[in-house]
């Protein structure tokens, strides 16, 4: 899937084809002006044909390209292999295309898609440096900060190219010591990797002035003057050049060889995760979801990891082509971080969910919490230590047998005894103080009883009459007044609480020592 | 052969002497009843089956002094579909920790199972008790076999009705109800021996809550 320029500039040896072969470190002089570690070094990645990436994905064999509207005309912006094969290059008109190639497949650029893969590949390469820039359709990487971390610029590099493999994207890289040379020479496909400021102008001379992007007029106008290469355009006279092209291609020019400065601005990673997944087919059962879940789940994982963030939501949107969408929240009682606990989760909430029509999408969305992580993972991390932590068996219950199901219980200051305790959420603890003797169990609505001969009655059974313990009297002020008379009593079955009601006269159950 | 050698084959198991020493315990707060339980208490890392006569009637004042000590553990007290509302005041009267305790209603007994399944494997209770009219041979094999791996106390309330006479829990304690406190008998007791009308006496909470109560092995 990935494509390799062949043309490879490395200084010193000019024929190895490695991908990114590195320097030999320079001989030691006593100059201040030799390279060293502190200044920058740009990483830049270019994905030549994502936009028809994010579009399409066609086979290769068929010509594709997608197209924009420039002005009046539409033109084409990217072409595939198939399509470049059969002389269609990018910046014609869709009309001349068509005319050579009449079955070429065609497609309207996508920029926010575009956008959204960028960001998404951004988020990612955080992993190796905090310093990212999308800069139009390239990434960009500061480098030169994770080099001691990752063991120098060779295996770091090995490292963000064995990522950049598993993205379903081309991609072209560079390494130079300026952002701009970095974007250009990715653009033009050199693979070049400079970590010397002052050979940087040796290893760009020869690169064509169109991929600077300077825009249609600009390009023939220098196309006219017979200029193709850097090389031509830097020997030009600046003056000259400002007046002629545009005070801003002096800049850019000067951004390249590192005589201005380039400030960028670092792209932040959003505090949410948001990842979907088309499904291969549609899915109308639950168990198939299991290796989307899992993909899904560790793809978040690792953006936890290295934004050193936790999530206590997560929300997961099924969806099929027609509309129908439905929402499988999963919560926790805390944040968390390990994926097996997320997994574990899902799996339970996903239980309790029949799936009325087949989907095709599976997304998660997550609201990330950043966390200050509690204690450091040992160096032999157990991933399943989880098991005996009391706060995932909550999670556990709650998920698949829903909140109201799973609660706790607390004291209330009242003296009603329906009123004197409370379901809260579970672990919360209310006000504690003592009260007069109560029963274990008290029933969920007291239970009327019979008089026989003068004495209440249980199923049929009378209940010797002890002596009244307390009146109750009480909430006169809200809608559920209380005025009743507790007595012991008890029979060979069971030691009752039971209540005469002041207002009715009648007899009540409401409690079992 | 001699007695001697019959007495000291390793498959002659002799009753009379306490096979599970080692086992942990919670003490019940009764001393006539820890005198009858191996290890002086309430097996834990195993399931005590209480068969009563109506599961509305479940005596809690039996438990309730364990209960307590175990709510100084930092870990849940799972109570599965449990009959009526557990008091908070008394509870609280008890000296059991009320922050701890997890009432779980599921709709379906299938849940309930799974509940009680979950909480003894998760390791997140100190104890699980559950009330049901009636559990079946798989199932109570499987919630021992769970308990077993766990160091938890689960106690399941069932109805001695409709009661299978085999049972593979480790403690199996029939109830009945007598004025003044409660008539025990204990059916089964792994390591133990089986007892019959063993009378408890009810007693207020303040005095059963000794104070040098703790969890011994």
């Amino acid at each position: 899937m990935n494509q390799r320029s062949n043309t490879c500039v490395i200084p010193g040896s000019p024929t190895s084809r490695t991908l990114f072969a590195v320097p030999p470190p320079p001989p030691k002089t006593p100059s201040l002006a030799g390279p060293s570690n502190k200044l920058p070094l740009w990483l830049a990645l270019y994905f030549p044909k994502l936009s028809l990436e994010v579009v399409t994905n066609l086979a290769e064999n068929i010509p594709a390209v997608t197209f924009d509207q420039q002005r009046q005309a539409y033109r084409i912006t990217t072409v595939n292999d198939a399509a470049d094969q059969a002389g269609i290059r990018p910046d014609m008109t869709l009309a001349t295309a068509r005319a050579m190639v009449p079955q070429l497949k065609i497609f309207p650029r996508d920029q926010r898609s575009e956008q959204q893969v960028l960001e998404k590949l951004a988020s990612r390469a955080t992993r190796w440096t905090p310093a990212v820039v999308i800069r139009e359709d390239c990434l960009l990487m500061e480098i030169a900060g994770s080099l001691k971390l990752y063991g120098g610029l060779q295996s770091l590099l090995i490292s963000v190219d064995s990522w950049i493999q598993t993205e379903a994207h081309r991609f072209q890289t560079a390494v130079t010591p300026t952002p701009a040379s970095a974007i250009l020479s990715a653009r033009a496909g050199r693979t070049l990797c400079i970590t010397d400021r002052r050979r940087l102008v040796s290893h760009l001379r020869d690169l064509p002035v169109g991929w600077l992007n300077l825009g249609r007029r600009q390009n023939d106008l220098l196309n006219r003057l017979g200029i193709h290469k850097i090389e031509e355009l830097l020997r030009l006279p600046r003056h000259g050049l400002a007046r002629r092209l545009n005070p801003t291609v002096l800049n850019q020019l000067d951004q390249i060889i590192g005589r201005t400065a380039d400030p960028q601005l670092f792209y932040t990673p959003p505090l949410t995760f948001y990842e979907d997944v088309a499904l291969m087919q549609d899915v109308d059962s639950i168990e198939f979801l299991l290796p989307a879940i899992e993909h899904l789940l560790n793809t978040m994982g690792v953006q936890l990891k290295y934004s050193c963030t936790a999530a206590n939501h997560l929300n997961w949107i099924l969806t099929d082509d027609h509309g129908y969408s439905l929402d499988i929240p999963v919560q926790m009682s805390c944040p968390r971080r390990e994926t097996q606990v997320f997994l574990k989760l899902s799996r339970l909430a996903f239980e309790a969910v029949q799936l009325k029509r087949p989907i095709t999408h599976l997304a998660l969305r997550a609201k990330l919490l950043i966390s200050v992580p509690e204690d450091s993972d040992t160096l032999m991390t157990d991933n399943c230590n989880f098991s005996g932590d009391p706060t995932v068996l909550l999670d556990s219950l709650q998920n698949r047998l829903g909140f109201k199901a799973v609660q706790g219980i607390r004291l209330n200051p009242d003296h009603r005894p329906e009123q004197s305790w409370m379901p809260c959420s579970p672990g919360e603890s209310g006000p504690t103080f003592q009260s007069s003797p109560r029963p274990l169990w008290l029933l969920h609505r007291p239970r009327h009883m019979d008089i026989k001969h003068g004495q209440p009655c249980l199923q049929g059974k009378p209940l010797l009459l002890g002596k009244q313990i307390e009146r109750i009297s009480s909430g006169w002020w809200d809608k559920n007044p209380v005025k009743r008379d507790y007595y012991l009593a008890s029979n060979n079955q069971l030691r009752a609480w039971i209540f005469r009601d002041l207002g009715s006269g009648q007899w009540y159950l409401h409690g079992i020592f | 052969m001699s007695l001697e050698s019959c007495l000291n084959r390793r498959d002659i198991w002799r009753g009379n002497r306490s096979t599970i020493t080692t086992r942990t315990v919670v003490p019940t707060g009764f001393d006539e009843l820890d005198q009858c339980l191996p290890g002086g208490g309430w097996p834990l890392g195993a399931m005590t089956e209480v068969l009563v006569k109506g599961i509305n009637h479940s005596p809690l004042w039996l438990i309730a002094p364990a209960l307590s000590v175990l709510s100084k553990q930092a870990r849940w007290q799972t109570w599965i579909t449990p009959p009526h509302i557990p008091f908070a005041p008394a509870l609280n009267d008890n000296g059991i920790e009320l922050s701890r305790i997890l009432l779980v209603r599921p709709s379906r007994q299938q849940d309930a199972l799974w509940a009680a399944e979950e909480s003894l494997q998760s390791g997140g209770c100190s104890v699980v008790l559950f009330w049901t009219q009636h559990l079946g041979r798989t199932s109570l094999r499987r919630l021992q076999l769970a308990a077993e791996r766990s160091q938890t106390w689960m106690i399941c309330f069932c109805t001695g009705r409709t009661v299978d006479p085999h049972t593979s829990a480790a403690l199996r304690i029939q109830c009945q109800p007598d004025p003044d406190g409660i008539q025990l008998n204990i059916l089964k007791c792994r390591g133990g021996r089986s007892v019959n009308n063993l009378t408890l006496l009810r007693r207020t909470p303040v005095q059963h809550i000794p104070s040098d109560m703790s969890c011994c092995p």
